[in-house]
């Protein structure tokens, strides 16, 4: 429930358990670029989230679909917004069988959530975006976040295995399945993932999860200076599946450049990996400044503040370039000395070949014009994950532009004839 | 010459002239006999001829190839090196079939950033083999992988027994170069793997050839595992085998590979390559794990006291690589062995919950024992994936329609336990029937919306996946059947 | 196909279908998955289905059946398979491949008429290469040329033919050997160890006299007396991968009667150096075994047989003279050594025997050259493709001698490696052990 005394929008009668909202606040906490929505619809159960989309298409109204709505600011300004779609309160887990590895649950469930069930089993869905007690899997899906897990865990695609939605029209349909194998039907799960609700409402997704690691450490190496860090990525990208995350992070207020590195897996492994990272180190005179069990609460703190750091910080503008693994380095360099007159956080992860910048700056479009001119000298993608809300009509949030763009406008048509769900929002405003 | 398909003598002969001039006159084959040997692939039930086959070199050529198609209104087929076991490039209602098997380019090999672009036409272990000294491996590995092609992978999602740890063809394609029905060459995803905007890669994989043809993937390599162990398990009987199998999944301990193998396969499999697998156990395990060296003994000692608990007989762990290789010959060949043991087999391919295999393997016993059928079963224990493979004889026909039933009940049977009707084989014309087993209306007709998208005509391998109104194979008795 | 003419029928009233040539069970045992296709030197070459070996078992199957007409596109796709049975390595159902085309040919033979210039070609092939005596016959111009020297000459002229007949020409060896005389008894060098028999076989002498002299001194060196029966004839072999199984059998039954022991005693190997003929011996029991006069004594025989460096890697082999400079060798097997007979280790054993030798592995090191018996001589375009395809290999290799163990495939591959411009020379395993004794 989003507060606020529930109400009916627009004279739609939506079934009983749900909850409608005109209130102001609310209305205003769910706006995206700018643009706030005429009311927000929180279902209780997913026959109510169906008929609310059906209600809507009807009506022709304009829905984006949200969980908490923690990432909305990824994306176009949606063209229209009558209604902030919000599937948190559908949060049960719907099956779990942990000697399957699987877990079916509703899509407003958030991911602090599934990890505290998770744990119990001694398991993890090992995908790490920001912000994990406000990100549903609904989002996670939607808008394909990642974090430092990303290279050594894989992507959100490679943990969706069946996946239920709604569709556009109000339709119910499912796509995969319950098993880890399975190649019956088209793998809508992998439309759907990234779409940014703009071809179907996701309301159940069954995962892969994985053991946890048998032991974890953390340890966090600090460099003279930025050129030092940077020499030691191309060793650090070498440490193999052990070293779980590897990121680098660089940031006005911090003093010194640092290496934040998760271990995790048998202990021999553990214990070796740690040895080639300490050495690694010696030989490029960083200090190790941190060098703890991964159970610690230090050890946790330090993992949250790398995973987060995009997100926590203080301004507006937020971009994220991917590039190959021979030229992340430069594009790191090069991004970082772009923004040197400004207040800046960066994260490197050297495998994924991931850049993210979180800068405070006046003149916002000239950076993005800046950062976004060496990502695509290096042939990186760039995506302007949150930007002030004056940019709206004129930033291109994603490039480069698809090839396959006029195939991605027919899908759209097609499965959105009426453009109700999140329209705008997507790669070239679709 | 007798011309199957929608495709009259005069618009053939045109359409070969056609076809002549842009691949030349050895790129197409028109003869009966040329023709005859395309008419089935791996799944040899239903057969039909094509009217044409060409075989292009080039993505434009096939570009070319399939526009003069759509002038003539005619449906194709693509196919790579017909080891599918499902029909998927099975004519039908498509009388041009298009093989990629002269399309064997790898485009692009970059080793520092573990990527390669391979034409359609490479076979899967040409990758693997091309990028070993480097220290790289392509890590889907079908069990034809040495026939089967990059396309026919990416059409399929081709799986394979390393797919427990890394997942299937999809977890490592990156882009593709697919040729719409209309001719349109798109490439979707790239060598980077945020492309911006729809995964359609994702999409593609495993949409076996309805959206059009894959005529080039780009893929991701992975490094060679620092160190490999193989433990060869023997256990006295099926059900002390599946529940070691959720035990040591229990345990946290997640194999590169977990296959199993019950009696009736290991006998065939001793008889045939004489690999040293105990013929009077109940079933065997191949439990491989892969990863950093240090870990690796340790690992190895806790799979094997998990074995131990769950009333392993004796292990075996192979000693070499050359003893490896011919443990996972032996598995991968597991098919051909039982040719020995019957004169005609059936290999089904279904898939469920893994802790639920003791009970599907119940299920298929009585269902075997209710037929009078003999069944065997070879399978990936670690992902659920079950090859019951049906031993008959195709003279007898009361039998033969016995076999095709008791295949159905087994699929049926693995729906209600959570599962699917498929797990690596895919649909193609084999499972039609089956697929509303899986899926309802609704979600079927979400997938056709989609499809339409791609080939708004239906002239991209027809008759697949999906039912139709036409169609014109002659269906024969269920034969043997390379799977597994 | 390119090489199919125009004048190609089936034989009038000819029937398509009547008597069969294998059992139904047969071509059952094809499971139709296809992984005999990497292993299909033809299908890897063309990418057809129809020149793939699953492609020529369905075939097969349609022409026994009647289903399909016998014509000249069927005829030329079962022309075109090597014979070099590489799909029975790679099939996982045990289909006996080699057997299913040997029975298919005569029955296309007795019921397909071929164009005149194919007969012409075929015919004259197989009245020559059998016989020593007309081989030697129509080799000896040459021979006298290149004494004289005026060969080397002429082969610079056979440059300007046209590409399928400058291929052909390419295949004669380079140098032409002086022919080879084996005596009927040859003593063992130092302490006699074992008795054993040799096939000298029809082309082996004549074109290759230089590996026969190796055999016969690798042998002696290691303790073998060697015998060489007056009365043996050509294995067969030719005959029978062409169809013409009835002079196979005939030439079977003649060798039969000429290797058969003069006295009871230990069974002594009958040694064989080129792997066509190795193969086709150790198969006489299946051949002959309609044979009542011989069919027992065939398996006799093709117990018996044994390729040389089976033979040589069970003996203690004798030290070489003297050490060798360093080198790199890759080995090409020989098909009806690795597929038909399953020797692999034993002359690769003895490569890594040698001084200075690092035996090095090679792309496809197993698939066909194209030489395949009287196949370059039938099919050379294909012929020649499949040894580019070899030279590329071999010179990816990066090594200073390409080893093999059948003195056709040493003579293919020098032809493709010409070809190409590649100076690399391939060497027979017994040339090179013969060189190492020699010092």
């Amino acid at each position: 429930m989003s507060g606020g005394d529930p109400v009916r929008a627009g004279g739609e009668t939506a079934p009983a358990g749900d909850a409608v909202t005109g209130d102001v606040a609310a209305r205003h906490a769910l706006a995206i670029a700018g643009v706030v929505p005429e009311a927000v619809v929180t279902p209780a159960t997913r026959a109510a989230l169906t008929a609310d989309v059906r209600a809507a298409a009807a009506a022709g109204a304009a829905v984006v679909p949200l969980g908490l709505g923690a990432h909305r600011a990824l994306g176009h300004a949606p063209a229209r917004y009558d209604v902030a779609l919000s599937t948190r309160a559908l949060a049960t887990v719907v099956e779990y069988a942990p000697a399957d590895m699987t877990v079916t649950v509703e899509s407003g469930l958030t991911l602090a959530a599934l990890d505290t069930i998770l744990a119990r089993h001694g398991q993890w869905l090992p995908l790490d975006p920001p912000c994990p007690e406000r990100t549903t899997v609904g989002g996670l899906i939607a808008a394909d976040l990642a974090g430092p897990l990303r290279a050594s865990q894989g992507r959100v695609r490679d943990f969706v295995i069946g996946i239920a939605m709604v569709t556009a029209d109000g339709g119910e349909a499912r796509a995969g399945g319950r098993v880890v194998k399975n190649v019956a039907g088209y793998d809508l799960m992998k439309l759907l993932i990234g779409s940014l609700g703009t071809l179907a409402v996701v309301t159940e997704a069954t995962l892969k999860v994985r053991p946890r690691p048998d032991v974890t450490r953390v340890l966090e190496l600090a460099c003279v200076d930025r050129a030092a860090a940077l020499t030691l990525a191309p060793r650090l990208a070498e440490l193999g599946e052990v070293a779980l995350a590897i990121t680098m992070i660089d940031a006005t207020d911090v003093p010194r450049p640092t290496w934040r590195c998760l271990l995790g897996g048998v202990a021999a492994d553990v214990e070796t990996v740690r040895g080639r990272l300490l050495d690694a180190a010696r030989a490029a005179g960083a200090e190790v400044v941190y060098d703890g069990d991964g159970t610690s609460p230090e050890s946790g703190a330090l993992v949250a503040a790398a995973r987060d750091l995009p997100r926590r910080a203080a301004g507006d503008l937020v971009t994220r370039a991917v590039a190959l693994r021979t030229r992340a380095v430069r594009v790191a360099a090069e991004m970082l000395a772009c923004v040197d007159d400004a207040q800046v956080r960066a994260c490197f992860d050297p495998r994924a070949g991931t850049v993210t910048l979180a800068v405070a700056t006046a003149d916002a479009a000239a950076a993005i014009a800046r950062l976004r001119a060496i990502a695509s000298r290096h042939e990186a993608t760039f995506v302007v994950e949150r930007w002030p809300d004056v940019l709206a009509a004129s930033v291109e949030v994603w490039s480069p532009v698809p090839r396959s763009l006029p195939l991605m406008r027919r899908i759209k048509a097609a499965l959105d004839p009426a453009g109700t769900l999140a329209p705008g929002r997507f790669v070239a405003r679709l | 010459m007798s011309i199957q398909g929608p495709l009259g003598a005069a618009a053939r002969a045109r359409l070969q002239r056609a076809l002549v001039a842009v691949v030349g006159a050895d790129g197409v084959l028109a003869d009966a006999a040329d023709l005859r040997v395309y008419e089935c692939d791996g799944y040899t039930i239903e057969r039909s001829v094509p009217a044409l086959v060409v075989l292009p070199r080039t993505t434009d050529e096939v570009a070319r190839v399939v526009r003069l198609a759509a002038e003539a209104e005619v449906a194709f087929v693509p196919r790579g090196a017909g080891t599918g076991l499902s029909g998927g490039c099975l004519p039908g209602e498509a009388p041009l079939m298009i093989c990629t098997s002269r399309m064997r380019r790898i485009r692009m090999l970059d080793v520092a950033n573990r990527r390669v672009v391979a034409e359609a036409g490479v076979v899967n272990a040409t990758v693997s083999r091309a990028v070993r000294d480097a220290g790289l491996y392509y890590v889907p590995d079908p069990s034809s992988q040495n026939a089967c092609t990059i396309g026919g992978n990416v059409a399929e999602n081709s799986g394979g027994p390393h797919t427990l740890k890394y997942g299937v063809t999809t977890n490592h394609v990156l882009g593709v170069e697919l040729v719409l029905a209309d001719g349109e060459v798109v490439e979707l995803g790239g060598v980077i793997e945020d492309t911006p905007g729809y995964d359609l890669t994702g999409v593609v994989c495993g949409s076996e050839g309805t959206f059009g043809i894959v005529t080039a993937a780009t893929l991701r390599l992975e490094p060679l595992p620092e160190a490999v162990t193989t433990l060869l398990a023997v256990f006295e009987t099926v059900a002390a085998a599946t529940a070691t199998v959720s035990r040591i999944i229990a345990a946290g301990i997640v194999p590169a590979a977990l296959e199993m193998m019950d009696r009736t396969i290991v006998e065939a499999i001793e008889a045939a390559y004489h690999a040293g697998f105990p013929t009077d156990a109940g079933a065997v395990l191949i439990i491989e794990l892969d990863g950093p060296a240090a870990g690796l003994p340790a690992l190895a000692a806790r799979v094997e006291e998990l074995c131990r608990v769950g009333g392993m007989r004796s292990v075996r762990t192979a000693a070499d690589e050359a003893e490896r290789a011919a443990i996972w010959k032996s598995r991968k060949r597991a098919f051909g062995a039982v040719g020995r043991l019957s004169p005609s087999y059936c290999t089904q391919d279904g898939v469920v919950p893994r802790t639920r295999l003791p009970e599907i393997l119940m299920r298929i016993e009585e269902i075997g024992a209710r037929y009078g059928l003999r069944i065997g079963n070879v399978f990936h224990a670690g992902d659920g994936n079950i090859h019951p493979v049906i031993l008959f004889d195709e003279r007898d026909r009361a039998e033969t329609a016995r076999v095709l039933s008791a295949g159905r009940e087994i699929l049926a049977a693995c729906v209600a336990l959570g599962g699917s009707i498929t797990g690596e084989h895919g649909i193609g014309v084999e499972k039609i029937r089956e697929l509303g087993l899986s899926f309802g209306p609704d979600d079927l007709a979400l997938m056709r919306r989609l499809r339409g998208v791609f080939d708004p005509a239906g002239r991209a391998n027809p008759g697949k996946i999906f039912p139709t109104a036409a169609g014109c194979t002659e269906q024969r008795a269920p034969r043997r059947q390379a799977a597994l | 196909m390119s090489e199919r003419g125009p004048m190609d029928a089936p034989v009038e009233g000819a029937p398509l279908a009547g008597a069969g040539f294998a059992p139904e069970a047969a071509f059952l045992d094809c499971v139709h998955c296809g992984l005999c296709h990497s292993a299909c030197p033809t299908y890897v070459e063309l990418g057809t289905e129809a020149d793939s070996p699953r492609g020529r078992i369905h075939l097969m199957h349609a022409l026994q059946d009647g289903t399909l007409p016998l014509d000249a596109a069927a005829v030329q796709h079962l022309d075109l398979c090597l014979g070099c049975r590489g799909c029975e390595t790679a099939c996982p159902s045990g289909v006996h491949y080699g057997a299913l085309i040997e029975a298919a040919r005569p029955w296309i033979e007795e019921r397909y008429r071929r164009p005149v210039t194919t007969r012409l070609r075929r015919g004259l092939a197989l009245t020559i290469l059998p016989y020593p005596r007309r081989l030697r016959l129509a080799l000896a111009p040459l021979h006298f040329l290149e004494r004289l020297g005026v060969l080397a000459v002429a082969r610079t002229l056979l440059r300007q033919l046209p590409a399928r007949w400058r291929y052909r020409a390419s295949l004669l060896p380079d140098p032409l050997p002086a022919p080879a005389a084996v005596p009927l008894e040859t003593p063992a060098r130092g302490v006699e160890r074992t008795c054993v028999q040799l096939l000298v076989g029809c082309v082996m002498p004549e074109l290759f006299g230089d590996t026969v002299r190796s055999t016969l001194e690798v042998l002696a060196r290691n303790g073998c007396r060697i015998l060489a029966p007056a009365d043996q004839v050509c294995c067969g072999a030719l005959s029978l991968h062409a169809g013409d199984r009835a002079t196979a059998v005939r030439l079977a039954c003649a060798n039969v009667d000429a290797f058969e022991p003069r006295a009871a005693g230990p069974a002594i190997p009958l040694v064989v150096n080129a792997s066509g003929c190795g193969a086709m011996m150790k198969e006489y029991a299946a051949l002959l075994a309609d044979e009542p006069a011989h069919a027992e004594r065939a398996a006799r025989l093709a117990a018996r047989v044994e390729d040389a460096t089976e033979l040589l890697v069970r003996l203690p082999l004798a030290a070489p003279r003297a050490a060798a400079p360093a080198r790199r060798v890759a080995y090409h097997d020989p098909c009806h050594l690795a597929h038909a007979q399953g020797v692999r280790q034993p002359p690769r054993a003895l490569l890594a025997s040698l001084p200075g030798v690092t035996l090095v592995s090679m792309a496809d090191e197993d698939l066909c050259c194209g030489s395949a018996g009287h196949y370059n001589v039938m099919h050379p375009d294909l012929a020649a493709r499949l040894a580019a395809r070899k030279v590329e290999a071999m010179r990816a290799s990066a090594v200073d001698v390409i080893a093999t163990a059948n003195a056709g495939c040493a003579l293919q591959l020098e032809a493709g490696l010409r070809a190409a411009g590649v100076a690399l020379r391939v060497r027979h395993v017994l040339d090179l052990l013969a060189d190492a004794y020699r010092g």
